[in-house]
């Protein structure tokens, strides 16, 4: 009877819980298409990520940058650029931020600016913020998912845009390889909690029995 | 020798009787259910948010430029395990927000803000309200495109207060005209050392005053001074000690296998006052006063709505004022509090929806049934006490 009244008030919180986190509140509107996910179960992510770079580096770097992969437009390469450019570089380990890049290379971005309405954005974070749905549809028919923008078609091949989200992915998220050693590490220390939780519950009763009392 | 070790410390200190005061004379009613650990795994996660703050604040950089890659490149893959230290403050902010508004929420089940409680009640409202200002200052720190606008949102709420001067403690906020470099330094100063501080002291306060009154029973008993009914706190010690290490299992497996649903993929896209989302929606921990604040057309009147659940939440003591406590001995109170629960579990989910007209229709009349709960609280007390009269 006690547990009875409290099965509703569960129920309520419980599902609210469920309802805010899960997805099911925001369903994906923009789908991979089937033979793209071929292509995902057929070839592996490390060899998919090493095809998307080397595609990426020539179609897109006329434009985009990815920082997190030490990818930058290929006007960083222009006789006028490339010594600074490259003293950048060593100077910061490889990574330019965004004050760094920004500044160094405002003439540039002025410039693409100038040519495209906006500066083509740095795509190192794009794959989580678009959804891999979004930005395969993006990168494959730009018009078809943002009309109007200036972002052209640049007529890839599914395999070929595969392999650059794949190649985005690897930019902002975890490879398999590291994904799969924090599973491990998880399923360690949760087996660890459990096991805790137990010799603690059997702790306590023994301490109970002996004390002779109850709580 | 360890005897006069002891007495050396304890001379000096004083610990050993703090201890025996707080663990030991302090006296629990025996049969605690479930949600009276809730007090306890909030001050754990409390724990867990300061020392994990602290890691991640080691990389952060209060910057418009530097915020974003300093938590999404520095952090996340520069630092050896920096992704875990971000999990645990990410994931460890939802279990904290969850634990509490579950601790609030039993509390009105067991109605533990009647008296001698209300002061108790009042600490516990005021650092509920200085959670939020906590968790809305941290969002806006990595410098996505939610937490720029979420900062944009928050410092224009003063002008729906129609005021002349409303405008200028906007601008205040904001330190100028736009979100800048000083509001997120503002924020950050807030984030990592002024709130945490009063939270701080506000737990303390709160934790003593109900060490002073005992705590409710389930039941609803008065049983503080019962020796025969309560046990010493240290032996309820060992029944949170399983519990607390569930919840962490639970916490681990958010943390290494589904820390997404916490850092929400929209705050990837660096922040860009050009571009604005299509549709904003606050966390969830705030979707239901969202809900209420845009189902209202009137943007002052929306404001005050919000505000109006808010205060009527603070006075309870005020508006409940039968003897009777535990909603497990007032059947018609149970009953007026599971359609709070439903209609605040609504509020919330709506509020993650797209502004329609339909949503906001949702929103009024379930704002409208959250309403009457509390107006009830008067009413049913007046009949409790009449039968109590009569009995
Ligand atoms: C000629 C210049 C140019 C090239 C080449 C180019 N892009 Fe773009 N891209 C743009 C512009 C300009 C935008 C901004 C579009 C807008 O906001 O309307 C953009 C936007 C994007 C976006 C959306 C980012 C966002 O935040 O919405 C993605 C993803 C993207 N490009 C991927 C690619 C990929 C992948 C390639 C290579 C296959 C590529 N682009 C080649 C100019 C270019």
């Amino acid at each position: 009877m006690k547990f009875l009244r409290s099965i509703p008030i569960i129920l309520i919180i419980g599902g609210l819980f469920y309802a805010l986190w899960s997805g099911i509140l925001e369903p994906e509107k923009w789908k991979v298409p089937h033979s793209a996910e071929l292509i995902k179960a057929k070839v592996s992510e490390a060899q998919l990520a090493k095809e998307g770079e080397k595609t990426f580096k020539m179609f897109c770097t006329a434009c985009h940058s990815v920082r997190y992969k030490e990818i930058y437009p290929t006007f960083v390469n222009a006789p006028n650029a490339k010594p600074l450019f490259k003293l950048l570089m060593k100077k910061n380990n490889g990574f330019l931020n965004r004050y760094i890049y920004e500044s160094a290379f405002a003439l540039q971005l002025k410039g693409l600016k100038a040519a495209f309405g906006s500066v083509p954005p740095d795509l190192s974070t794009a794959y989580v913020y678009m959804g891999e749905g979004k930005l395969f549809n993006f990168i494959k028919d730009p018009q078809k998912v943002l009309p109007g923008t200036k972002m052209p078609n640049m007529h890839l091949s599914d395999r070929q845009v595969v392999a650059i989200s794949t190649f985005l992915k690897t930019a902002i998220l975890p490879t398999e390889k590291e994904t799969q050693k924090r599973h491990l590490i998880g399923t360690f220390v949760i087996i660890f909690l459990i096991v805790l939780a137990v010799l603690f519950a059997l702790y306590r009763k023994a301490v109970l029995t002996e004390e002779g009392i109850e709580d | 020798m360890s005897q006069s070790v002891k007495e050396w410390f304890e001379s000096r200190t004083g610990l050993g009787k703090i201890f025996q005061k707080e663990m030991v004379e302090y006296r629990v009613p025996k049969g605690l259910t479930l949600p009276y650990s809730l007090g306890v795994l909030a001050v754990l996660f409390f724990a867990i948010q300061i020392i994990s703050g602290i890691f991640v604040l080691m990389y952060y950089k209060p910057d418009m430029k530097l915020a974003f890659d300093s938590v999404n490149y520095t952090i996340m893959q520069v630092v050896p395990w920096g992704w875990f230290l971000r999990s645990l403050h990410a994931v460890g902010a939802g279990f904290f927000m969850a634990i509490i508004y579950t601790h609030m929420f039993t509390g009105i089940y067991y109605n533990a803000y009647k008296s001698p409680r209300q002061l108790v009640w009042i600490i516990g409202w005021i650092i509920y309200m200085v959670m939020i200002l906590l968790v809305l200052t941290g969002y806006l720190l990595p410098q996505g495109q939610l937490s720029y606008w979420a900062s944009e949102v928050v410092s224009e709420m003063p002008t729906a207060i129609p005021l002349d001067i409303m405008e200028k403690v906007s601008l205040w906020i904001k330190g100028g005209f736009s979100i800048g470099d000083i509001t997120i330094t503002r924020l950050f100063a807030l984030h990592v050392v002024f709130l945490p501080l009063l939270l701080i002291a506000l737990v303390f306060l709160h934790i003593q005053f109900f060490h002073q009154t005992g705590v409710t029973s389930p039941d609803g008993r008065e049983l503080h001074g019962n020796e025969k009914e309560t046990v010493p706190f240290i032996y309820v010690t060992l029944k949170e000690g399983v519990i607390i290490a569930v919840v962490l299992a639970a916490f681990a497996y958010f943390i290494f296998f589904y820390s997404a649903p916490f850092t929400p993929s929209a705050n990837f896209e660096p922040a860009n006052p050009m571009r604005t989302p299509a549709d904003i929606a606050p966390e969830w921990y705030l979707t239901a006063f969202y809900e209420i604040f845009r189902s209202i057309p009137n943007k002052f009147l929306g404001f005050m709505a919000t505000n109006v659940f808010l205060i009527f939440l603070l006075i309870l003591p005020i508006l409940d004022t039968s003897k009777k406590k535990s909603a497990t001995k007032r059947p018609l109170f149970y009953f007026m509090y599971l359609l709070f629960l439903i209609s605040f579990a609504v509020l919330a989910i709506e509020g993650t929806q797209p502004a329609t007209a339909q949503a906001a229709a949702i929103g009024k009349i379930f704002f409208i049934i959250n309403m009457i709960f509390f107006i009830s609280l008067p009413i049913i007390s007046h009949f409790e006490k009449k039968k109590e009269a009569l009995q």
